[in-house]
């Protein structure tokens, strides 16, 4: 009865956590796919130490410091794409620690902001975040190159983060 | 040093994996030495972030791609519903091997247990012919949503025709990807029922429903549509739910969601989606949708898009010793 009251205590506990995880670690390894293989690393990690952990500490906490591991063993093999550097990794997690005032604002206006991109951008990153298409294939089906689809999803997260930026100005006045 | 702008469109690259090894080196070292480098590349990666979490597909209401020929199974690893497959696997000890890498596995597999959970109108049979309420339903037990009608067929069976979409909050510019309608259910008896058992278990939910596309004038031009089916579970009042929809999704105790493609005339297809039953939760809310397949503000008829016989199931899971294996 307690190894099962433990996984479901480890669900409810990992499902809170994915996705601060998961946004986390992709500031580290923007590709996606990379990320969610950390991530399943490290829950596989979270599993077989879950034992140790100590319930007064946040679990969100004590998780990343898994993912933070795991994020390291990969780019120590990954050799396959240009990866910023240990140092810079660091000051990025010491950053991060320490601030989280744009990822909550980021959390709160992004469905909103969403709302306000022109038809083609919107689907643009339908398809290429939450479909999980190629470049390639975006380019294809929308008769432009690749490189033109690359720009304008480079583009449009400027946008949505322009848009972001503006709500919190406007809540602010 | 390299102008603000050129930092931004540095950032943009590496976030889609195109910069060089010299210009990776060229972004660490900035992110190293200068606190605004390190500022927009936070920025920056923190909306790459959350444009990769999967609920904020469906907050704007969109459908990722599931794919017709395969219903009844779940999206593998390397697709974003994965982290809930990892925890659902955990909890139900089921359909683990699917993660690709034989992480966890159910060792043993005694009887699961299924029971029907009575919805208000989940045949349409007692329902008048004729629209249903075009808002966000706030009390238990009726169909409500966007534009859609309870016909009856010629041998007198009645069913639910989706008739366009439309946003269903009424938001100016907002999206209008699809025709939801919802219905608002009550876990309360059931959770007593549930508590009052002796028996101890996983339970999940099961929501069901069958669809069926027709030829019809006013779709038949639809490059890519889809019939839909999502239920989240809530604590909560059943009138706070639409107040904040769809952003009250972030707050779901559990969600599952399932698509199908239909072509016109095909035959018709029962397509489920799961979740856990949340122990907390106190409110279901379902909702069978059809989907244009592009987002776009303007409502488009669906005429030939029809689902009858939605039904939700409590499945018992007993305990199952679970193991993990080394890969």
């Amino acid at each position: 009865m307690d190894h099962q009251n433990n996984h479901e205590r480890f669900t409810r506990l990992l499902l809170e956590a994915e996705p601060v995880m998961l946004r986390s670690v992709l500031v580290a390894v923007p590709n996606r796919t990379d990320a969610r293989d950390i991530l399943q690393e490290t829950a596989v990690a979270l599993w077989r130490q879950f034992d140790s952990y100590d319930p007064q500490r946040p679990f969100v906490n004590w998780a990343m410091g898994f993912a933070r591991i795991e994020t390291r063993r990969f780019l120590a093999r990954a050799q396959r794409r240009a990866q910023l550097s240990e140092k810079a990794m660091a000051v990025l997690e010491r950053e991060m620690a320490g601030e989280s005032g744009f990822a909550v604002e980021v959390e709160r206006h992004l469905a909103t902001c969403m709302q306000k991109l022109g038809e083609k951008q919107h689907a643009l990153i339908q398809g290429y975040y939450h479909e999980n298409r190629s470049v390639e294939w975006l380019a294809e089906q929308g008769g432009r190159s690749v490189e033109a689809v690359y720009k304008a999803i480079q583009r449009t997260r400027i946008d949505l983060q322009t848009c972001v930026q503006r709500q919190i100005r406007k809540e602010i006045i | 040093m390299r102008p603000s702008q050129d930092w931004n469109a540095l950032i943009q690259k590496h976030l889609d994996g195109q910069t060089t090894e010299e210009e990776a080196q060229a972004l660490s070292t900035g992110i190293e030495d200068d606190a605004e480098v390190r500022s927009q590349y936070l920025k920056a990666a923190q909306i790459h972030g959350a444009l990769a979490d999967e609920t904020l597909a469906l907050d704007v209401e969109s459908e990722p791609e599931v794919k017709a020929a395969a219903p009844e199974q779940q999206k593998v690893l390397g697709q974003f519903a994965w982290p809930r497959q990892i925890a659902a696997g955990l909890v139900a000890g089921i359909f683990v091997g699917l993660l690709g890498v034989g992480m966890i596995w159910a060792i043993d597999s005694p009887k699961v247990e299924a029971q029907v959970f009575d919805i208000a109108h989940g045949d349409f049979e007692t329902m008048a012919e004729g629209p249903t309420p075009t808002q966000f339903p706030v009390r238990f037990g009726e169909w409500a949503g966007n534009p859609a009608e309870v016909v009856k067929e010629a041998d007198g069976n009645k069913i639910l025709r989706f008739v366009r979409t439309a946003n269903v909050k009424g938001t100016p510019d907002g999206i209008a990807s699809n025709c939801s309608v919802f219905q608002l259910v009550d876990l309360t008896a059931l959770r007593q029922q549930l508590e009052a058992g002796q028996t101890q278990g996983n339970y999940s939910l099961k929501l069901s429903a069958r669809f069926r596309r027709d030829a019809s004038l006013s779709d038949n031009e639809l490059s890519n549509p889809k019939a839909t089916l999502r239920i989240f579970l809530f604590q909560g009042e059943p009138e706070s739910i639409g107040e904040t929809w769809p952003q009250v999704v972030r707050q779901a105790e559990a969600l599952g969601k399932k698509s199908i493609e239909l072509k016109p005339g095909s035959a018709a297809a029962t397509i489920s989606a799961s979740c856990i039953l949340e122990s907390d939760a106190t409110v279901a809310l379902i909702a069978v949708a059809a989907t244009s397949g592009y987002n776009s503000k303007t409502p488009v008829p669906l005429g030939g898009f029809f689902v009858d016989d939605v039904q939700l199931t409590v499945i018992k899971q007993p305990n199952l010793p679970v193991e993990v294996v080394s890969r």
